[in-house]
């Protein structure tokens, strides 16, 4: 399973169709090659497919969510798009918290939300109290409506 | 492409401003043995935590630099050791949530995973000794 | 003066624009270091009446978990003052050591550029750049 994954620049977008079973490598080589491309090029949205693959672990899922924190954090607006009911009961199961990730039913539906919000807006400060993105994981089936505002994440103390 | 010298660096954490020596340290010879930038930032966010734990928790301690040769794998060895309280439930400090940690914690979780190999020694009332290896 | 002695105008925040601060760190950020940055950035944001303050890390080689602790108290502190800090600077090799380590950012706004900062605040400010 030594394949790269491919990623590719759609505008503003980063897009990650994953075609392929996963392992440890391929994921780690992935969330390289995400961060390059989206420093490299400003982009502002992500988005990750994973309606190619059938089994994703907690430690694959983990990383692929981690993946798309650390996109936020470069800049990029991250949605995981095409999970499968198994994989989301699954992760249910073994207590995964996706936090502030969105994600989306089909890879679609994650750009057309990419295209409608407009720049930056989602990664604004809340100046409310919001809580949790409303959204129990296992809405992740039906994938998450975004309504301005609800995605913010949790106004935690991080202290 | 560089050569590696048989050195061993031995830093004393005693003052906050030591810390920033050990990642200074670090930092320059990870760059030295040719290590990329995404290990060296994790090498050296990995020696802050753990110098900082040092400082936190122990009236002193010692961040242990060294290099690796062996045949498949190269890269740096840092052994942070202190003679402080130790930790009382090894276990639960290694634990954090699955993608968070609440409390600052003494980040030990975030260096296990930033790190190619992890090993823990503590003793109550005696000290801590963690060392972490990142290869190139 | 600082309390501890050390000038404040030893830390220069920058005038980026009407009220838009901005100040550049560099090396390693202890709590010491925090704290005078902190203040100094409070100082002037009352001082200058500003909205929004740039915050760049660029040239902060690592950011642990008490750095990050430090970060997220000053940009607490500012909103309490009634501004917003936006961090820049945040590099692909920072934002991956800071989610391994399990730090919450994401209320604090981070960009990885200065340009998309400056941006940003000028959308907060309602300023729009238009080409001649």
């Amino acid at each position: 399973m030594v394949s790269r994954i491919g990623v590719y620049v759609d505008g503003e977008n980063l897009v990650v169709p994953i075609q392929q079973e996963l392992d440890e490598e391929v994921v780690k080589q992935l969330q390289s090659d995400v961060l390059e491309r989206i420093s490299l090029k400003h982009l502002t949205g992500l988005v990750i497919d994973l309606s190619g693959t059938s089994v994703l672990d907690t430690f694959l899922a983990r990383k692929l969510f981690d993946t798309c924190r650390m996109a936020r954090l470069i800049g990029a607006r991250p949605i995981i798009s095409g999970m499968s009911a198994g994989m989301a009961i699954s992760l249910i199961d073994l207590d995964f918290n996706p936090g502030d990730v969105e994600t989306a039913v089909t890879l679609e539906d994650g750009l057309l939300r990419l295209r409608d919000t407009p720049k930056f807006d989602l990664i604004a400060q809340s100046d409310d109290d919001f809580d949790a993105e409303g959204d129990s994981f296992e809405n992740l089936v039906k994938g998450s409506d975004v309504i301005d505002g609800d995605t913010e994440p949790k106004a935690d103390d991080p202290d | 492409m560089t050569a590696i010298p048989n050195q061993k660096r031995t830093i004393q954490i005693k003052e906050e401003a030591d810390i920033s020596v050990a990642i200074d340290a670090v930092l320059q010879l990870a760059f030295g043995m040719g290590m990329n930038k995404v290990n060296r930032t994790m090498l050296a966010t990995s020696v802050s935590e753990l110098a900082t734990n040092i400082f936190r928790y122990a009236d002193q301690g010692y961040i242990d630099i060294s290099f690796m040769e062996g045949e498949v794998h190269q890269g740096i060895k840092v052994i942070a050791r202190d003679e402080g309280p130790g930790i009382a439930d090894i276990d639960l400090a290694m634990k954090d949530g699955f993608s968070t940690t609440k409390s600052m914690g003494v980040g030990l979780p975030g260096v296990e995973r930033m790190s190619d190999t992890f090993a823990i020694e503590s003793k109550l009332g005696q000290g801590t000794i963690v060392t972490v290896e990142k290869f190139l | 003066m600082s309390k501890n002695g050390m000038s404040l105008d030893m830390i220069p925040v920058n005038e980026l624009w009407d009220r838009i601060l901005f100040i550049g760190l560099f090396g390693i950020i202890d709590s010491n270091r925090a704290k005078q940055v902190m203040e100094a950035m409070l100082d002037k944001i009352i001082a200058s009446n500003s909205k929004v303050i740039i915050l760049d890390i660029l040239s902060v080689p690592t950011v642990d978990s008490a750095v990050a602790n430090n970060l997220i108290k000053i940009c607490k502190a500012t909103k309490l003052v009634g501004a917003e800090t936006i961090i820049s600077g945040i590099s692909g090799e920072i934002a991956q050591t800071i989610v391994e380590l399990g730090i919450e950012l994401e209320t604090i706004t981070t960009t990885s550029n200065l340009a998309d900062a400056v941006e940003l605040a000028f959308q907060r400010c309602n300023y729009e750049l238009v080409e001649k």
